[in-house]
């Protein structure tokens, strides 16, 4: 019995130490894991900033101090701007330096060194449309720009510093799940990673390919008019003198016969080339990918103060910890002193504000990319290819993919023609032109931007540097100028000029003749109506432009907030931080109507197969309705509902044919502003139902949504007099972490907003405004207010994880702090403090 | 009706677990988690003839690490932390502590018992 006993024990011992020591599958070695000394628990000590602490970086010139406020913000107060950056980069190398890790294992396609073969899709996404390959060769220009390589270098030997000295016990605990040990160095080209999958998040827009794909269900014709040049719904950034939008409704083409073979070949070659997370093909819902954004500000003679207000908040992907990291940078001599929100592993506060000027941005989404048809020397291994029918040699790049233990995975050889990467798809090379792979440096934009004094000084930085993702670039400053300008590269094409077709890549006569001028770009200065708005709709009114930007375009928010500051003359920074929220919803004003029209008519002209009592009832739900999405809403529902169902039975020719996989499927979801030029045209031939005999109109169809979309609600949630009714319960946010953990995201949060909103909400809830931002720019200097979704640490233990989260939840914002040097700082204010020395 | 006296050995303080306890507190900032096992041997080498020694060490280990768990929530963030990294390796939050005591205990004691084992075959082939 003694010896069993021991035995067992010897057993327990040695599976103990086994567990303890050996990661099984992804669960971590839980002796390290645990150790209370070294492991998770220790995270428990570092959660909180130290009241004081101190560290070198070898680099630093001079000492730099940070004092971190209560909102956990750091001030770092420097004598130099390369200080000012090195200590940036400790900063954020210490509250999220696992953010900065993945971001840069994702941008380089290495994400496969963590997870594995699961991640090969993304990784050779990421490779094949040449990412890092145009990180590198952008570094080569920065190697050109002494004062971005020595920002950029100061940037990383501060992120670098940090990760020399930070005690074990501060591992965050991403790593240590992941069972990573030691983190690499910090790279100057990591940045420019990092701004090439902005542009990847930001301007990856084929509109060829949802041409294509229409016409391969519709023909041509159809497709043309599902996918406009221009939007049919104008109200455009760049004011064209009207006082409300303009609805260049026209007859949309009937569905016709599939362009069959023809669009076929396309799709497989661009969606191959494409994969679907970068097609906007619809989400099913008929929204808009929530890759969006508002800003606008308003001029002196329209605020209540006199002076210039401005707005901004960029929706992007929710992520805990935030993709945004508050910050303030102060260097005297260098003449730095700018508050804002940089991205981490980005040396550059992106949006915010300094002594002079305030600036914030939208996405452009204008299309930047396109596809040539390429010919070959030999279509296995190719060398070279065919240009003006010289051959020209191709370049070429071995791309190896590896596993967590270092183990080869997969090897690609990637082609790249002058345009960029090319390749073989369904037998056809094609190769692609995509201006976030040019050769650019944003980073020197923001730097200047960070400096400048004047409107004009932050337009002509950006007008110089900013290529891409082109931003729709809002800025106001003290003397109560106020100025928009869509900023980037847009190329110019030949012929056409629209970026619909795929050209034939044996020809430079194909290529791009250059790039739209600055001073062409849409853009207004100190505009007669007293402000400006841009909200991702159509940047310039196609009756003024003489050229063709392209792209994706929601006009829904842009009308909102235009009919918002059309209607108030008296501007206030807390209306402005309310419109954020606002829960009006400028799609529900023009589809309610028409909701309700139907069923009045449909009860005058009774359908058998439309339950009439029904009807009736959904009508007067949504009647009841004040077309506001607030939380306490119990009739938004019915609404979004409808439209869903509006949006599925109106485009049922789109669906995908029989016998495919993706059968019953929609190919691509044309988008709202195509749905509402159809509500004017009652008795299109989109409206029919292809499933039943008769033939459905506008009114059939809205009729038959709102019957459904009732149906669907009371199942789900219950009796419409009850609370299951209520928004708040329906719709959430969700902010997750990326690795998916749920204890470290933060879920269902009820949030005010909905369908195009200001505040949009759709699908999964996670998307939707990552930073939330008010500035009033007085003649003295500027006063700003924001906040964001999350907090500034990336330690799910910090109280500084969430911090932000209550008042993003509630639309409010805080007062943002901003001393010129550390006695303004008050001590009640200060948290912590942080030296940085360049030796002991 | 006799009333038992307790035996002298239940008064005896128990020094293989403040020993152990100790080691472990001491001894975890240089050799992390290791030094469980490193500690429960040493104190059932010393106290091997203790027939409750494997316990012993047991609840000294898990002293130790009671200590260690005290001094990383004197910052008042050990409930977020249990939350957060319990949720990640998917355990309800509240079992991440006694998991994580549970695992110091199953290693102190199998240590124990083991030691004591050959301990006690030592003693007997010496004898």
């Amino acid at each position: 019995m003694k010896h069993l006993r021991a035995a067992g024990a010897a057993v327990l011992l040695g599976l103990l130490i086994w567990l303890g020591a050996s990661r099984i599958g992804p669960a971590p070695a839980i002796g390290t894991f645990l150790d209370p000394a070294h492991g998770v628990w220790a995270l428990a000590r570092n959660a909180e900033l130290p009241h004081d602490a101190s560290d070198i970086i070898p680099t630093l010139g001079k000492s730099v101090e940070v004092r971190y406020d209560r909102r956990g913000v750091p001030h770092i107060f420097a004598t130099s701007d390369s200080d000012a950056y090195r200590a940036l980069g400790y900063v954020v190398a210490r509250d999220r330096l696992f953010q900065l890790w993945l971001q840069t294992m994702a941008a380089s396609g290495r994400l496969t060194e963590i997870a594995g073969a699961r991640a090969l899709p993304l990784d050779r996404e990421m490779r094949r449309l040449g990412l890092p390959w145009s990180a590198e060769r952008k570094m080569a220009v920065i190697d050109t720009t002494p004062e971005t390589l020595r920002l950029a270098r100061a940037y990383a030997d501060g992120i670098n510093a940090y990760i020399d000295h930070m005690p074990k016990d501060a591992l965050p605990l991403e790593f240590r799940l992941l069972g990573i040990k030691s983190v690499p160095k910090w790279d100057p080209v990591n940045s420019l990673l990092l701004f090439n999958r902005m542009g990847w998040t930001l301007a990856y827009i084929a509109p060829e390919l949802a041409r294509a794909v229409a016409a391969s269900r519709v023909g041509a014709a159809a497709a043309a008019s599902l996918i406009p040049e221009n939007s049919p719904i104008q109200e455009p950034i760049q004011p064209n003198g009207r006082r409300s939008p303009r609805f260049d409704f026209t007859h949309l083409a009937p569905p016709g016969a599939s362009d069959g073979e023809v669009a076929q070949t396309l799709i497989d070659a661009i969606h191959d080339f494409l994969p679907a997370s970068a097609t906007a093909l619809g989400d099913g819902e008929g929204e808009p990918r929530a890759f969006a954004s508002n800003n606008w500000a308003v001029a002196p003679i329209r605020s209540a103060s006199g002076s210039a207000l401005l707005a901004g908040d960029p929706h992007l992907e929710l992520t805990l910890p935030s993709i945004w990291y508050e910050v303030q940078l102060v260097a005297p001599p260098a003449k730095l002193d700018v508050y804002g929100v940089t991205i981490p592993g980005l040396p550059a506060v992106i949006i915010g504000f300094n002594r002079d000027i305030a600036w914030t941005f939208t996405n452009t989404g204008a299309d930047v990319l396109d596809f040539y048809t390429e010919k070959v020397d030999d279509d296995a291994h190719p060398t070279k290819y065919l240009l003006d029918k010289n051959w020209r040699p191709l370049e070429q790049r071995i791309e190896r993919y590896r596993g967590p233990n270092g183990d080869i995975l997969a090897v690609d050889t990637l082609y790249f023609t002058h345009r960029g990467p090319m390749r073989r798809e369904n037998g056809q090379w094609m190769s692609m032109r995509w201006t976030v792979l040019e050769p650019s440096n944003e980073t020197e934009g923001f730097l200047l931007a960070a400096r400048a004094t004047t409107v004009e000084d932050f337009q002509k930085a950006m007008g110089v540097y900013f290529r891409s993702p082109a931003q729709n670039m809002l800025v106001a400053d003290r003397h109560g100028t106020i100025a928009i300008r869509s900023t980037g590269r847009f190329p110019i094409r030949p012929g056409s000029s629209s970026g619909f077709t795929i050209r034939d890549g044996t020809t430079s006569e194909s290529d791009w003749r250059g790039f739209l001028p600055v001073d062409f770009a849409p853009q207004a200065k100190d505009p007669e109506q007293g402000y400006l708005a841009s909200a991702n709709q159509q940047p310039i009114d196609p009756r003024v432009a003489s050229y063709w930007l392209g792209g994706e375009y929601d006009p829904w928010r842009a009308m909102r907030i235009n009919q918002l500051l059309r209607a108030d003359s008296s501007m206030t920074v807390d209306k402005m931080r309310r419109f954020q929220t606002d829960p009006g919803s400028a799609i529900a004003d023009l589809f309610v109507p028409y909701f309700l029209k139907a069923a009045e008519f449909l009860g005058s002209n009774p359908r058998s197969d439309i339950d009439a009592t029904k009807l009736a009832q959904a009508a007067k739900l949504l009647g009841e309705w004040d077309r506001r999405y607030t939380k306490e809403s119990t009739r938004a529902v019915l609404f979004d509902l409808a439209f869903t169902e509006l949006v599925n039975r109106t485009w049922d020719e789109l669906e995908a044919p029989s016998g495919g996989a993706a059968h019953g499927r929609r190919v691509m979801t044309p988008s709202t502003a195509v749905l509402a030029e159809l509500l004017a045209d009652s008795t299109s031939e989109w409206w029919d139902d292809r499933t039943t005999p008769r033939h459905e109109t506008r009114d059939d169809i809205l009729a038959a949504s709102l019957v459904a979309a009732l149906d669907t609600a009371r199942h789900r949630y219950g009796d419409p007099a009850k609370k299951g009714w209520t928004w708040s319960r329906v719709r959430h946010a969700n902010i997750w972490h990326p690795l998916r953990l749920a204890s470290l995201s933060a879920l269902d949060l009820p949030i005010q907003g909905g369908r195009s909103t200001l505040n949009p909400s759709v699908g999964s809830g996670d998307f939707g405004a990552s930073w939330r931002m008010v500035v009033e720019a007085t003649p003295n200097d500027l006063k700003a207010w924001g906040t964001y979704p999350g907090g500034q640490s990336g330690n799910p233990a910090s109280s500084r994880y969430t911090d932000h989260l209550a008042d993003w939840v509630s639309g409010d914002l805080e007062p943002l702090v901003t001393p010129r040097w550390i006695p303004q700082l008050s001590a009640k204010e200060t948290v912590s403090r942080l030296t940085l020395r360049a030796r002991e | 009706m006799t009333r038992h006296r307790p035996r002298r050995s239940r008064r005896t303080l128990p020094l293989a677990a403040i020993v152990c306890g100790a080691i472990v507190v001491i001894g975890a900032w240089l050799a992390s988690w290791w030094i469980v096992p490193v500690a429960a041997l040493i104190a059932a080498v010393l106290w091997w003839d203790r027939p409750r020694i494997a316990i012993e060490v047991m609840w000294g280990a898990i002293g130790g690490w009671v200590v260690l768990l005290l001094i990383d929530s004197l910052h008042g963030r050990t409930w977020a932390l249990a939350r957060a990294a319990g949720g990640a390796v998917f355990l309800p939050w509240g079992l991440l502590f006694p998991v994580t005591l549970l695992f110091a205990a199953g290693l102190a004691w199998s240590t124990a018992v083991v030691a004591r084992a050959a301990c006690v075959m030592i003693a007997e082939r010496v004898q």
